[in-house]
C-alpha cells in the first residue's frame, strides 16, 4: 500500500512539472508572439526577412514562397498558406505572419472595406497577370462545356451584362445587395451545372456567413445559367481540394480559376475558358499600426 | 549452473531457426534499402542497364568524298542532296504580322568578316563565344606563367527561381549561361547607374549576367563585388545574352521557362531589351506567338544584331526565327537610349518528322552569320542556311539527332567555309536507352558533312549524352584541331574531352573524364605561347589543360556543376554554378 502511494505521488509529481513546462513554454511563446509585433511595414524593402502568408495555391508552401521572392525581389524568413481569407487576414492581425499576398480585385476590396490594412506597394508588370475564368477538365466533355461556356460568356459580354455585373458585384460590392442562390433565376431546367467554388477570391468568389455564394459569382453564373439553359447548383469547397474535386468530376466546373495562353509543354490536366474578369497583379497587404487606422 | 557462454550456446541451439530466420530478413532488409536507394537514383528499372554498362564509345570516323568542292565559293547554294525539299520541310514567312510567300530585305544585311571575327567598338566579351563566328571564348591578353589557377578566387551569392512546373526550381547558372565581360568607354561609363566605386574605376571591366535566378548581376570582375543595382526579372535565363556589338548600352536576353503562379497561370518566356544606362526595360516580345509551331517558348539563343542596319536576329525554341529593325535611339550627351522595334519579320518550317511530343522544332543553340547567311541547327536534327535578306533556306542538312551544341565557322586561308556542330541523342536510341551522337564538319556553303565522328552515348531521365557544348576551332599552335566534350560516355557518369584532326575527324588526343561536361570549353593563346583550354565539368571540376596534348595541368574543384560555360577576359576568368554562385578565378 505504502509502495502504491510513493508511486502514484511520484507520477502526480511528474504531471504536475510536465504541466508547468508545458505552461511556461506557452506562455514564453505568448510573450515572444507579443514582443516580437513588428512596426507597420511601410515599404517593399521592409519585407525583407519576414513572413508571408496567403489562401492555399496549387504549389507546396516552399514555391510560393520561391515566387513571391521573385517577384519582390528579395529574400522572405518563411511562408504559410491558409484555408481562407478569414485565416490569413487573423495570421496577419495576430503577426503570425507580417504580409499576406491576394489577387488585385481582391486586395482592393479589402482596402475598401477594412481600415487596418495597408497595401505595398509593388512594380507594375507590363502585362496583365491573368484572366479568372472558370475551369473545367480537360476531356470530351469538358470540351464541349467549355465551348457552350465560352458561347455564354461572350453573349454576356456583348449585351454590357458582365460589364453590369463586375460593376455592381465587384468595383462596388460593399454597396450591393445580397444576391445567393435564392435570388438565382436559373434554377427550373432540366440540367444542372454544378459550380465548385471556394470563397478564396472576393469579391468575384465569396461566401457569406452561411458559407453560401454571394454577389458576383452567383450572380454571373445566373445569367449563364439562363443563357445555357442550365440549373445552376454550386458546391461549396476547401480551396485546397476544389481541383480534385474537378478532376474526380464531383464538380462541372471551378468557379475562379487563372489563365494565360499556354506555352509550356506540361500536360495540362484541365481547360479554361474565356476569362471573365482581368487581374493585373499580385498585392501584397501589411497591417497598419494601431495609431495608424 | 551454466556459464554466460554456455548460456549463449544454448540459447542459440535452441532457437537455431530463429537466428536463421532472423539474420535472412535482417539481410533482406539491407539489400531492399539498397535497391530502393538505387530505384530512387536510376529513376526507372530500365534504366538499370545503363548504370551497369558502358557504351562503346568513340566509334569509326566516316569521312564524306568530294564533300569539300565548293565551300570556298562567295555564294550558298545547295546541291541536289541539300535542297530543303529533300527533306519535306515547308518554310512559312511572316512579315509585319501578315503571312507572305516572299520576302526580300529593304535594307539588306551583310555581315563582314572583319565584323563578326571581334567587334572593335568594344572590348569584351559581349556574345556567346565572344563573336558571331562563336569563336572567341576569351578577350584580351592572357598570361600563363605558373600555369595554374588562383585558389584565391572570389564568389557572388545568386539564388533561385521557380521551375513552371511549381514545384521544382532553377538555382544559379546553367547551361549554357555565359556571362558578359566589358570594359566601357569612359563616356559610356559616366552615364550609367553604376554605384560611385565602380564609375570611378579606371579598367573597370564588368561583368553583366542574366542568371537562373531570374537575376541580371552586375559585377567587378576583379573583385566580384556589384557594380550597380541588379535587374530583377523574375523569369530564369539559362541561355546566354548579347550586348549590342558597337558599344550602344543595350542588353538583349531571353528567358528559358514560363513563370507559374498561384492561380495556376504561366505567364510566357519572351525576350527582352533592357537598357544598360538604367536598368529599365525598353521593350519584351516572343511571348504566347501563335506563329509558333511549338507551344513550348524560350530563348536560350544569344541574339545577334547587324549594327549596320540596326537588325536584331533571335532564334526562338518556339520554332520561329524573329528578325526586327530596332531603330535604335542613343545619345550620349544626354544619356538616354531608346529603341522602338518595328519591320518584324518571323521565319519557321516544319516538317512530317515533327509533332509535340516527338521530334521537336526549335533552336535552344546560337547561330553563326557570315555574309547574308544564318547558320543553325534545331531541335529536330536540321541544320540550315537562312538567306536573312530572302528569309528563305538555302540549303538543309539532316544530323538526325537534337542539336543543342551551337554550330562554329572556320574559313582557312584560301576561303573555304566550314562549319563544326555537334548533336545530342535522342531520338534514335535502342532498347537499352543508349544512341549515337556525332560531332559533324560541314561545308558551309552547300551543307554537305565533311566528316562525322559518331560516339555512343546514354539518355537517362530525359537528360541526353552527346555533344551539349560548343567547339573550340584551334588557331596557333592547335591550327589543325576542333575540341569538344561528349557527356554520358561510356559510362552514365563519365565524358570525353576530345580533340579532332580538321581535316580527318581522327581523335589526336582524348582526356577520359569521370564527370561528363556540357560546359563550352575556354581557349587561350598566351602571350607567353601555347593553346590552353579551361573546362568545367558536371562534377564541380575546373580544368586547365594544355589543348596541344591533352594534358590536365590544374585542376580546382567548387562543389556543385559547372554547366555554363565561362568568360575569360585577360588572365580574369567568371562563371556561375548551379549551388546559387558566381566566381572570379584568376589564371597565373
Amino acid at each position: 500500500m505504502e509502495v502504491g502511494m510513493i508511486r502514484t505521488v511520484h507520477k502526480l509529481k511528474v504531471i504536475i512539472l510536465l504541466i508547468v513546462v508545458l505552461l511556461v513554454c506557452s506562455g514564453f511563446q505568448i510573450r515572444k508572439s507579443s514582443n516580437a509585433a513588428s512596426p507597420g511595414i511601410l515599404s517593399k524593402e521592409e519585407l525583407r526577412s519576414k513572413k508571408m502568408g496567403g489562401v492555399a495555391a496549387r504549389m507546396p508552401d516552399n514555391s510560393v514562397k520561391i515566387l513571391f521572392e521573385s517577384l519582390l525581389g528579395l529574400k522572405l524568413s518563411s511562408y504559410h498558406s491558409y484555408n481562407t481569407i478569414p485565416e490569413t487576414l487573423t495570421a496577419l492581425q495576430s503577426d503570425e505572419i507580417q504580409a499576406a499576398w491576394f489577387s488585385d480585385v481582391t486586395a482592393d476590396y479589402l482596402l475598401r472595406t477594412r481600415e487596418d490594412l495597408r497595401e505595398i506597394i509593388s512594380p507594375d508588370p507590363t502585362k496583365s497577370r491573368l484572366d479568372f475564368g472558370l475551369a473545367v477538365k480537360n476531356s470530351e466533355e469538358g470540351n464541349v462545356l467549355k465551348e457552350n461556356l465560352n458561347a455564354a460568356i461572350s453573349m454576356l459580354k456583348e449585351d454590357g451584362t458582365l460589364e453590369r455585373l463586375t460593376n455592381e458585384y465587384v468595383e462596388n460590392a460593399e454597396k450591393a445587395e445580397t444576391f445567393t442562390d435564392t435570388e438565382m433565376e436559373s434554377g427550373n431546367y432540366g440540367k444542372t451545372l454544378y459550380i465548385g467554388v471556394s470563397g478564396a477570391v472576393p469579391p468575384l468568389d465569396s461566401l457569406n456567413i452561411w458559407n453560401k455564394p454571394n454577389g458576383f459569382s452567383a450572380a454571373f453564373m445566373d445569367e449563364v445559367g439562363k443563357k445555357l439553359e442550365y440549373s445552376i447548383q454550386f458546391v461549396v469547397l476547401n480551396n485546397e481540394t476544389m481541383f480534385s474535386a474537378l478532376m474526380s468530376g464531383r464538380i462541372d466546373a471551378l468557379f475562379c480559376y487563372g489563365s494565360s495562353p499556354i506555352t509550356t509543354e506540361s500536360e495540362i490536366p484541365y481547360l479554361m475558358t474565356e476569362g471573365y474578369y482581368t487581374m493585373q497583379k499580385y498585392k501584397i497587404l501589411v497591417q497598419k499600426e494601431e495609431d495608424d487606422k | 549452473m551454466l556459464s554466460g557462454k554456455g548460456k549463449m550456446r544454448n540459447i542459440l541451439k535452441t532457437h537455431k531457426k530463429l537466428f536463421i530466420i532472423g539474420g535472412i530478413f535482417v539481410v533482406i532488409f539491407f539489400v531492399a534499402i539498397f535497391m530502393f536507394k538505387f530505384l530512387v537514383k536510376v529513376g526507372s528499372p530500365k534504366y538499370i542497364y545503363n548504370y551497369m554498362n558502358d557504351t562503346a564509345g568513340g566509334l569509326e570516323t566516316i569521312l564524306y568524298q568530294n564533300a569539300t568542292a565548293g565551300a570556298n565559293a562567295v555564294k550558298a547554294a545547295p546541291v541536289d542532296s541539300t535542297k530543303p525539299s529533300v527533306f519535306g520541310l515547308t518554310e512559312q514567312i511572316q512579315a509585319d504580322g501578315v503571312e507572305v510567300d516572299n520576302f526580300k530585305r529593304k535594307e539588306e544585311i551583310f555581315f563582314q568578316k572583319d565584323y563578326i571575327k571581334g567587334f572593335t567598338d568594344i572590348e569584351g566579351i559581349t556574345t556567346f563565344r565572344g563573336d558571331y563566328f562563336r569563336n572567341l571564348s576569351s578577350f584580351g591578353i592572357t598570361t600563363l606563367n605558373e600555369k595554374k589557377f588562383d585558389l584565391n578566387y572570389w564568389t557572388f551569392e545568386t539564388g533561385k527561381v521557380l521551375k513552371s512546373n511549381g514545384v521544382d526550381y532553377w538555382s544559379g547558372n546553367g547551361w549554357t549561361g555565359q556571362p558578359m565581360a566589358v570594359k566601357w568607354k569612359e563616356e559610356t561609363k559616366s552615364i550609367m547607374n553604376l554605384y560611385d566605386n565602380a564609375a570611378a574605376k579606371k579598367d573597370l571591366v564588368e561583368v553583366i549576367y542574366p542568371g537562373m535566378d531570374g537575376w541580371v548581376h552586375f559585377l567587378d570582375m576583379d573583385t566580384g563585388k556589384e557594380t550597380r543595382d541588379p535587374i530583377n526579372v523574375g523569369m530564369t535565363f539559362k541561355g546566354t545574352a548579347s550586348i549590342y556589338p558597337n558599344g550602344i548600352p543595350l542588353l538583349f536576353c531571353g528567358s528559358g521557362d514560363a513563370q507559374t503562379g498561384v492561380y495556376g497561370e504561366n505567364l510566357s518566356p519572351r525576350f527582352y531589351i533592357y537598357s544598360l544606362i538604367d536598368g529599365s526595360l525598353l521593350y519584351e516580345s516572343g511571348y504566347n506567338d501563335s506563329f509558333a509551331p511549338r507551344i513550348w517558348h524560350a530563348y536560350d539563343s544569344s541574339p545577334i544584331i547587324h549594327t549596320e542596319t540596326d537588325t536584331l536576329i533571335y532564334p526562338g525554341e518556339n520554332g520561329v526565327i524573329y528578325t526586327m529593325k530596332l531603330n535604335t535611339d542613343f545619345d550620349p550627351v544626354k544619356g538616354t537610349v531608346s529603341v522602338s522595334p518595328s519591320d518584324t519579320v518571323k521565319f519557321s518550317f516544319t516538317g512530317d518528322r515533327y509533332s509535340e511530343g516527338g521530334v521537336l522544332w526549335g533552336s535552344e543553340s546560337s547561330g553563326v552569320v557570315w555574309e547574308n547567311y544564318l547558320f543553325l541547327g534545331d531541335n529536330g536534327g536540321i541544320f540550315y542556311c537562312l538567306d536573312l535578306n530572302t528569309m528563305k533556306m538555302v540549303w538543309a542538312q539532316d544530323l538526325l539527332e537534337d542539336i543543342n551544341s551551337t554550330p562554329v565557322m572556320e574559313i582557312d586561308e584560301a576561303g573555304n567555309k566550314y562549319l563544326y556542330v555537334g548533336t545530342t541523342a535522342k531520338y534514335h536510341l535502342n532498347e537499352h536507352s543508349i544512341g549515337e551522337a556525332g560531332i559533324y564538319k560541314l561545308n558551309a556553303m552547300t551543307g554537305e558533312i565533311v566528316w562525322c565522328k559518331p560516339y555512343e552515348v546514354h539518355y537517362v531521365k530525359g537528360l541526353a549524352g552527346g555533344v551539349l557544348s560548343t567547339g573550340v576551332v584551334g588557331e596557333g599552335p592547335i591550327q589543325d584541331m576542333v575540341i569538344y566534350s561528349v557527356s554520358k560516355t561510356p559510362s552514365l557518369e563519365s565524358g570525353y574531352l576530345v580533340a579532332l584532326d580538321k581535316k580527318t575527324g581522327e581523335e589526336v588526343w582524348r582526356i577520359n573524364i569521370s564527370n561528363y561536361s556540357w560546359s563550352s570549353g575556354v581557349i587561350t593563346y598566351p602571350a607567353n605561347g601555347g593553346a590552353y583550354l579551361i573546362q568545367g565539368c558536371q562534377n564541380g571540376d575546373l580544368l586547365l589543360i594544355n589543348a596541344e596534348t591533352g594534358e590536365i595541368i590544374h585542376k580546382l574543384n567548387f562543389g556543385s556543376g559547372i554547366e555554363a560555360t565561362p568568360a575569360l577576359f585577360g588572365n580574369k576568368l567568371v562563371f556561375g554554378i548551379r549551388s546559387e554562385k558566381i566566381i572570379g578565378v584568376t589564371l597565373k
